[in-house]
């Protein structure tokens, strides 16, 4: 994986370049955005379990997705989907902690639509409710914040929808 | 590799948040990004002059190395031995920003060893080179900065010993 100071670094680096004025700005934007960041991470790991429960309440439950028949029927399967849900918040955690989406693609969505289409799992659903998991996690952790994860959920979501 | 992906590599691992212990870690090291990002800049503004003014004491050193005979013998040579030697300061400014070597490890150690020999450079020039170029660039920091920049060229000049 690459986090922003990585990817800064290797884009200089084959073009065998010391860091110049571009990098050294990104490098800076990166640092100053450190703080809320790491505040964002520490509120959201302390906090992981009601974001699911908040946003698998309002997307998914009481729809045909929980009746029998549907994807989140049977208690196994229902438990499959909030562990699903909670690799999608860790992950999304990880790359706005890194500032960098490369996680993502190398760690959940390399082979994740696919996966889903052959076990039968609506895309839909699974993208209205990491839709949710975005707006549960910016009332906990502010605006600003929420915006840094907003980007790296929508990554998650255009993901699984190409 | 920075300690920000080093530790995410860690927690993932255990399928698990970071703790407060890395967060922190984290943190301290965003807030002292400034500081880096100044260390790197005086050593990029200063490259040529450190180059030359560490290869100008590795030659006094080891005049055999540009002697007949002599690695780094006949302009050419001499020209790719002062190239290497900016190659590994512009690692050193890699491994400042991030804040950890394996940007430098990566890059410019892993295989060096077996590289060098290959080409017949002995490596204690190598690392003389290193070490001149770190009390070249301790001229131009001071203090904290200096004692971080020393850290990175300290790791070189063990990894290429």
């Amino acid at each position: 994986m690459q986090d922003a100071i990585t990817n800064v670094i290797n884009q200089s680096d084959v073009q065998g370049l010391y860091l110049d004025t571009s990098a050294m700005g990104r490098l800076e934007q990166y640092f100053t955005s450190g703080e809320l960041r790491v505040r964002a991470a520490t509120t959201i790991s302390a906090n992981s379990a009601a974001i699911i429960s908040d946003a698998v309440s309002k997307a998914l439950l009481y729809s045909d997705i929980t009746r029998p028949g549907g994807n989140m029927y049977t208690t196994r399967r229902y438990a499959a989907c909030i562990r699903d849900m909670d690799y999608y918040l860790r992950y999304a955690t990880y790359a706005m902690l890194a500032g960098d989406t490369s996680i993502l693609d190398e760690r959940v969505l390399n082979g994740l639509k696919e996966t889903y289409n052959s076990l039968g799992v609506p895309i839909g659903a699974t993208v209205q409710a990491i839709q949710a998991m975005k707006e549960a996690t910016a009332s906990l952790v502010g605006a600003d914040a929420g915006r840094e994860m907003a980007v790296y959920l929508d990554y998650i979501c255009s993901g699984l929808g190409n | 590799m920075s300690i920000v992906s080093n530790s995410i590599i860690n927690a993932d691992a255990e399928a698990r948040y970071l703790s407060p212990g890395e967060l922190d870690q984290i943190k301290a090291f965003v807030t002292g990004g400034q500081r880096r990002l100044r260390v790197a800049q005086v050593l990029a503004e200063g490259r040529e002059r450190i180059v030359k003014q560490a290869g100008g004491a590795l030659f006094q050193r080891r005049p055999d190395v540009i002697s007949p005979g002599g690695n780094a013998y006949g302009e050419e040579m001499t020209a790719t031995c002062l190239r290497d030697m900016d190659y590994y300061l512009r690692l050193v400014t890699y491994g400042v920003v991030a804040g950890d070597v394996t940007p430098i490890e990566e890059i410019g150690v892993i295989g060096a060893k077996e590289m060098y020999r290959a080409l017949g450079t002995p490596l204690e020039a190598m690392a003389t080179a290193v070490r001149e170029m770190k009390s070249a660039a301790m001229g131009l920091l001071t203090g904290a900065d200096a004692e971080e920049a020393g850290s990175y060229f300290d790791y070189l000049i063990g990894a290429l010993s």
